[in-house]
Formats: structure tokens, C-alpha cells, sequence
């Protein structure tokens, strides 16, 4: 039994990753924002290691973290109030929740960049150098359950049945891969409704407070004034502080005090 | 020319993707399976037989397009999909191949009648 589940693993990680594969390595090449970058670029192996590590893992351990949470947070407002608005037209409850989610994460993540604590986590998704939709995949765990929890957390306290609009966040999974992949393809006008590649380069740039915060959609950034949209791409993605370039040092080392970590790396070293 | 027909073909295919991993995530493909399954339930068959024929995005989705069908009890209908962050989104899930598997013996099942 658990030899089939663990055959079932390995056989959906590998059909994900075919798929997007598919997807995106033909727009890579045929409209390259960084021309010349190889599918095995450097730290692809490392990259390569957080997707396995995300769907073989991470990701079931996230997402039983948030349901156990997030069926204690339904009660947070009466019955009353969530039959109240379950009775709301569906479209209506969409936005809701949609513009609510999109309000939570801005907020959540632009914190991410300023608060050491929480930036020691998220930094690991920014160490990347070279992005394309591999790139995507890294992220820390404890990264992953707090901007995941917090993106849902409308649609938890509201009672809303995200089943109802799987399409919506079917898209939105996929594009969240696709703005990191190595594209250049401009929306035009779209682009400020739906987020662009060039836009979410500009985030990964050096700077830690380059701006572009917002999930997916720029709406909050426009709103908030944290837009850019140079007309080029950045010259190089990534942090500006040492940190660890294999795999078990990225997971490990936002978890333990600084100078721990140090005499880890001075001990392996 | 060449290039613009690449470049062309390469955007038609992965809008065709894209276009196809919703549709399929939205439950459009389990329709001929919903035809099946109206078939079976006017020949008197139990409904035991008519719910192994349901399908991982059917029984998800079950809110989406059958409103509440109460003769589903599938134990799959607790599955809560999440929204994902503006980092990656896990594609397919096991539950995904679990269902598929299912629902291919069912196909079997019903092919050998």
C-alpha cells in the first residue's frame, strides 16, 4: 500500500513536471527575456530539488496545515453573517474574496521584505539567480504555509466554497508559475489586470524593496504606489546576503540562530 | 515568415494548454462521464455502481455544476482546493491519479457488461 502511494508520487511529480515543461520551455525559447540562459543553468539542480521537495513533501504537509487551521477560523463570524453571504450572488462573492485575498498577501508580503523575521524565510524564493518557471518552485516550507494561509484566510472566515471557482484559482496556480518563467511577452493593458513576467523580474531585481508586491494581479501595487514597470529587463535577480547554496542549508537555515548556522557552515566547511 | 510561425505556433499551444488545464481543473472533461451516468441510473442500476463512475472533478466540483447532489458520498468531496500564492501551485495532486485510476476501472467495469 504505501509502496503504491510513494509509485504515485514519484508518477504525479514526474507527469507535473513534464506538463510544464511543455508549457513553458517552448515560450523560454521563442521569446527569452534573458537570451542566452540554458534550461540547465546554473543551480538548476537546486531548483530541480525544491520541486521534487514541494510535490514529494512540502506540499501535503502545507496544505493539511492550513485546512487543519482553516476549519477552526470558519467560526471566527457567525452562521448568520456566512449564510447571509452565501445568499450574495456568486459573482459578487467572488470579488469579495478575490479582492480580500489579493489585499491580505500585498500586505503580508511587503512585511515579508521588511521584517527580518519573516524576510529570513522568504529570501530563500528570492536567492534565485537565474529565474524561469523552475525557479518558482523555490520556496520554504513555513514560507509557503504563511502566504498560503494568508491568501485564503478570507475564504475560510467567509465560508466561501472556493470548489465553486476552481477554474479561477486553476489559472491563477498556473500563471503564479508563469510570471517567474524566463519570458518576455508583452500583455499590453492586460498586464495590470492579470501580471506580467516583466513586472514580477522587476521584484526578483537586487534591491530587497524593489517594489511589485502584489500576487498575480498589480491592482493593489497601482493602488498603493509599489508599481514598476521599466521598459527593460533587471540586471540581475537575487539577494544581496550570503545564504546557503545547496538545498538542506536553504531549509535549515532560517530555522536556526545566526550564529548556529555559522559554526555549521565553519564545521562542514 | 519561418519565425513568425513559430512564434505563432508557440503561443497557440501554450494558450491551448493553459485553456485545457482549466477546463480540466473546472471538471469540462468529466461531461461524456455525466451522459454515462445519467445512462446507467434510468436502467434501474443501483447507486453504488453509479458512484464509482464519478469522477475526481466531478465530485470537487460538485458545488460548481450539480449543485447539491445529495446521493454523492464520495469521501473525496471533503477536498478543499486553495488558492496559491504568487509562488508556485502544485499542478496535480496524487488525489488527481488516485481518481483517474478509479475511474478507469469503472470504464473497465462497464465495458465488460
Amino acid at each position: 500500500m504505501i509502496d503504491n502511494d510513494i509509485w504515485d508520487i514519484i508518477l504525479i511529480t514526474a507527469l507535473s513536471y513534464l506538463f510544464l515543461s511543455l508549457v513553458f520551455i517552448p515560450m523560454e525559447k521563442v521569446f527569452p527575456a534573458k537570451k542566452g540562459q540554458k534550461i540547465f543553468r546554473p543551480n538548476w539542480f537546486l531548483d530541480f530539488c525544491f520541486f521534487i521537495g514541494q510535490y514529494v513533501i512540502w506540499s501535503s504537509l502545507v496544505l493539511w496545515t492550513i485546512n487543519y487551521f482553516g476549519e477552526s477560523l470558519s467560526g471566527i463570524i457567525p452562521k448568520k453573517i456566512q449564510s447571509y453571504i452565501s445568499f450574495q450572488p456568486l459573482i459578487l462573492q467572488t470579488l469579495s474574496v478575490l479582492i480580500l485575498s489579493d489585499f491580505l498577501i500585498y500586505c503580508g508580503h511587503r512585511l515579508q521584505h521588511k521584517i527580518d523575521f519573516l524576510w529570513r524565510f522568504h529570501k530563500v524564493h528570492h536567492s534565485a539567480k537565474h529565474l524561469d518557471w523552475l525557479a518558482a518552485h523555490r520556496e520554504h516550507p513555513l514560507d509557503s504555509i504563511y502566504t498560503i494561509g494568508l491568501i485564503n484566510l478570507p475564504a475560510y472566515i467567509l465560508g466561501f466554497p472556493l470548489e465553486s471557482i476552481a477554474g479561477i484559482i486553476a489559472f491563477r496556480g498556473i500563471w503564479a508559475i508563469y510570471i517567474h518563467s524566463n519570458v518576455r511577452l508583452p500583455l499590453g493593458p492586460l498586464r495590470v489586470l492579470i501580471g506580467a513576467p516583466e513586472l514580477h523580474h522587476w521584484h526578483h531585481d537586487l534591491d530587497r524593496r524593489a517594489g511589485n508586491y502584489a500576487n498575480i494581479s498589480p491592482i493593489m501595487d497601482k493602488l498603493f504606489g509599489t508599481y514598476v514597470c521599466p521598459p527593460n529587463e533587471p540586471d540581475a535577480f537575487g539577494i544581496k546576503e550570503e545564504t546557503s547554496n545547496t538545498y538542506l542549508g536553504q531549509l535549515i537555515e532560517p530555522i536556526l540562530p545566526y550564529r548556529i548556522w555559522q559554526s555549521i557552515k565553519k564545521y562542514f566547511n | 515568415m519561418k519565425k513568425s510561425f513559430i512564434k505563432m505556433f508557440t503561443i497557440i499551444l501554450f494558450i491551448s494548454l493553459i485553456v485545457s488545464f482549466i477546463c480540466y481543473r473546472s471538471g469540462y472533461f468529466d461531461k461524456s462521464e455525466e451522459s454515462n451516468k445519467n445512462e446507467i441510473s434510468n436502467s434501474n442500476d443501483s447507486i453504488v455502481k453509479i458512484e464509482t463512475i464519478s469522477s475526481s472533478k466531478s465530485l470537487i466540483l460538485i458545488d460548481h455544476y450539480k449543485k447539491k447532489d445529495t446521493t454523492s458520498k464520495d469521501t473525496l468531496i471533503n477536498i478543499k482546493p486553495l488558492i496559491y500564492s504568487s509562488k508556485s501551485g502544485v499542478i496535480f495532486s496524487t488525489k488527481d491519479l488516485i481518481l483517474l485510476n478509479k475511474d478507469s476501472i469503472s470504464i473497465d467495469s462497464m465495458d465488460s457488461k
